[in-house]
């Protein structure tokens, strides 16, 4: 479990190893406190999110999932993607009428990414690769909020260094979008390198 | 208005949904390690990007404004079932290669960034041409990359031997690192800046690192916790 | 929040500029979104419906050359593999402390002996584990175990054993029935013994003597043993004239790995049905 929580967050980053949710890593890395607002969205979204997907998944999806209905031979598992997407979306918009109802400063902070959050390639992949890893409840929980963080870290380590980048030298053509892809290489680079660590 | 003719050539370089409009990056960097596995994904983004425009263009008086977004989700996450289920019957192979990827063009910014942007705007041709002209740009980055990549990462284009290996008797020793995930990172930007380059007055389109933000401010607009 | 972006938020009309409509009827807005949904859904479930024999047929094929490659690599047991009904095989790596399955580990990368000799993977057994004659001197935290479902039912357990023999390291494959108690078959597959003597481990014959018998007996206690002139009692396996220490290294061998310091927790996690 620890393994799968460290490898989450470094090694299989989802942003830096499997490259998901690339164009709001990009779009949102301008600011730190931007950067850290979307980051916690994140954590919180993928922890519910992957293991909600997962029950789905056992106990509606997978073939002979509906064997104590008197379907044993139905496999729905074609339905996992529009389901998905379904369930994540109907998290994020109830997610967001608590915040707001409940916790309003929070929501002013947040309320922003969450919408940014249901067309998230990351949060999808995280629920496709649970299916496809076959992880356990437990497992997909660990998974979801490790990987959340991972993907809030590489944001926030960005953002960061963008910052700083204003103020140096780049090339003109570099400038922007280019360079952000440079660096987010080099931190790609960095993670990669704690493979095996945990 | 846009002619026609640059509706379909603005995307290749000038407007590139890739390295200009940011816009569906993650399959751009996952699957390009082989040329095959990243020619396959060009056609299935190719498709499910044309049929889903020219659907939602055709529907675009019929669909109401409140639910607008889940219907253009609606669809081409059908849409892209279907082609994943095409893929998996009959290049099996390719598609356990491609993993979730092929499934994560649902929330490729792409396909729903001009969706919304574009096809629920125009007429179906011209929605039809755009959608073209953007899967061109696509494939155009996504084809330049995975050459860069599997050339030097194994000395291979499409599965052939193109440059003998070292360790099979020839002088090429593969550059591993071409096909770890940094690496498709430093080409992507090398190429931003080559497309920035040439283009020079012509760029002053600022680049839309945003498009998908419009999408979100729309919704923003409409959902009322 | 500011008020002013309160009343956007609150759905002001504004939003309608996106499009240059105005806002649609509740009624056109159900029908119109059903109507899609019910297409989609159309589409959808006639492309799964038609492509299901492919996807099946690739299925299969997938499930045979896994299956084909386990038999490849335990040439001992093709017959028992062949002959059974199962039809999918799932290699997974085992935390044996506990008895969870690890994942996100690649069963097919692991490599057993080397984890033996790496500190970070394995650990020294010392007396505090039992009686240090009796079992291996180090042990590694992981397994990989394969393990036959036939239609998700689990029919077999592939397990690996290894351990002293009189002057050699044992190494051999248990198979264990899907009651995870009964043996289907011992098979040595490495073996360093005294030639004609202890080597007659290796014997068919003898490795088929333990098909049928039971690792447990009555009180769920590991019973199984090889003993010299066994009284035909389900826990006992008669040993080799001769070979007694080879025999005794081999009866050691699966007494250990039956243990709780072995595939014990996983055995239970499986008889009860709970896998972790």
């Amino acid at each position: 479990m620890t393994e799968l929580f460290v490898t989450a967050i470094v090694a299989d980053n989802l942003a830096l190893a499997f490259f998901l949710g690339m164009c709001t890593f990009l779009a949102v890395s301008r600011r730190v406190a931007t950067a850290v607002g979307l980051g916690i969205c994140m954590i919180v979204v993928l922890g519910l999110t992957l293991p909600l997907n997962q029950l789905v998944y056992t106990h509606f999806l997978r073939p002979g999932a509906l064997a104590g209905w008197g379907l044993p031979e139905l496999d729905l598992s074609f339905l996992t993607l529009v389901c998905a997407i379904g369930l994540i979306a109907a998290v994020v918009q109830v997610l967001e009428m608590l915040l707001y109802r409940y916790v309003p400063e929070l929501f002013d902070a947040l309320g922003v990414f969450l919408p940014l959050i249901t067309v998230n390639c990351a949060i999808l992949g995280g629920s496709l690769f649970m299916v496809e890893r076959q992880y356990t409840l437990a497992e997909s929980a660990v998974y979801g909020i490790g990987s959340g963080i991972g993907w809030a870290l590489a944001v926030i380590m960005l953002a960061a260094i963008r910052e700083r980048l204003e103020f140096s030298r780049i090339p003109e053509g570099l400038r922007g979008l280019g360079i952000s892809f440079i660096v987010t290489g080099l931190l790609s680079l960095g993670f990669a390198s704690l493979a095996g660590a945990g | 208005m846009k002619s026609p003719a640059s509706l379909m050539r603005a995307p290749l370089r000038r407007n590139n949904p890739v390295t200009v409009q940011v816009l569906g990056i993650c399959s751009a960097l996952a699957v390009t390690t082989s040329l095959t596995t990243a020619l396959t994904m060009c056609a299935a983004l190719s498709v499910v990007l044309c049929a889903a425009s020219t659907i939602i263009s055709a529907l675009r008086h019929h669909i109401p404004n409140s639910t607008r977004l889940i219907i253009q989700i609606t669809i081409i996450a059908s849409l892209v079932i279907v082609v994943d289920l095409l893929l998996k019957a009959y290049v099996y192979d390719i598609s356990v290669r491609l993993s979730v990827f092929v499934s994560l063009i649902v929330t490729n910014c792409l396909v729903l960034g001009r969706a919304e942007a574009f096809a629920m705007k125009q007429p179906v041709g011209r929605s039809l041409l755009d959608a073209m002209g953007n899967s061109a740009g696509y494939s155009l980055v996504l084809i330049i990359v995975a050459s860069i990549r599997e050339l030097g990462g194994s000395g291979s284009l499409m599965g052939y031997a193109i440059l003998p290996l070292a360790s099979e008797g020839g002088w090429f020793e593969p550059l591993s690192f071409l096909l770890k995930a940094p690496s498709a990172f430093f080409i992507i930007g090398l190429l931003v800046w080559l497309g920035h380059r040439r283009d020079d007055a012509d760029s002053v389109e600022l680049p839309d690192h945003d498009s998908h933000l419009v999408i979100t401010q729309a919704q923003e607009g409409r959902q009322r916790p | 929040m500011s008020e002013r972006h309160m009343t956007d938020r609150l759905g002001s009309p504004e939003h309608s500029h996106l499009t240059g409509r105005p806002p649609d009827g509740v009624v056109r807005n159900v029908i119109a979104t059903a109507t899609v949904a019910g297409l989609c859904a159309l589409l959808v479930a006639t492309a799964a419906v038609l492509l299901q024999p492919r996807h099946a047929a690739h299925l299969q094929a997938a499930r045979q050359a896994s299956m084909a490659r386990l038999i490849e690599s335990i040439p001992q047991l093709q017959s028992i593999v062949l002959s059974s009904t199962a039809d999918s095989l799932q290699s997974r790596i085992v935390e044996l402390d506990t008895g969870c399955f690890v994942a996100g580990m690649d069963a097919d990368a692991f490599d057993a002996r080397k984890a033996l000799e790496e500190p970070s993977q394995s650990r020294e057994l010392s007396a505090a584990d039992g009686d240090v004659t009796m079992m291996p001197s180090r042990r590694a935290h992981f397994a990989k175990v394969d393990l036959l479902y036939d239609r998700e039912r689990l029919q077999m357990a592939i397990l690996p054993v290894s351990g002293p023999g009189y002057q050699s390291t044992l190494h051999a494959w248990l198979v264990l029935a899907a009651d995870l108690n009964t043996i289907v078959a011992l098979a040595i597959s490495e073996q360093g013994e005294t030639p004609g003597i202890g080597s007659r481990i290796e014997n068919p014959q003898w490795q088929q003597s333990w098909s049928g018998k039971q690792i447990l007996d009555e009180n769920d206690q590991v019973a199984i043993r090889v003993v010299r002139n066994a009284d035909g009692s389900p826990n006992q396996v008669d040993g080799i004239s001769g070979a007694t220490r080879t025999s005794q290294g081999v009866s050691n061998m699966v007494r250990f790995w039956m243990s709780d310091l072995g595939f014990g927790p996983l055995l239970q996690h499986l008889r009860r049905g709970d896998p972790c």
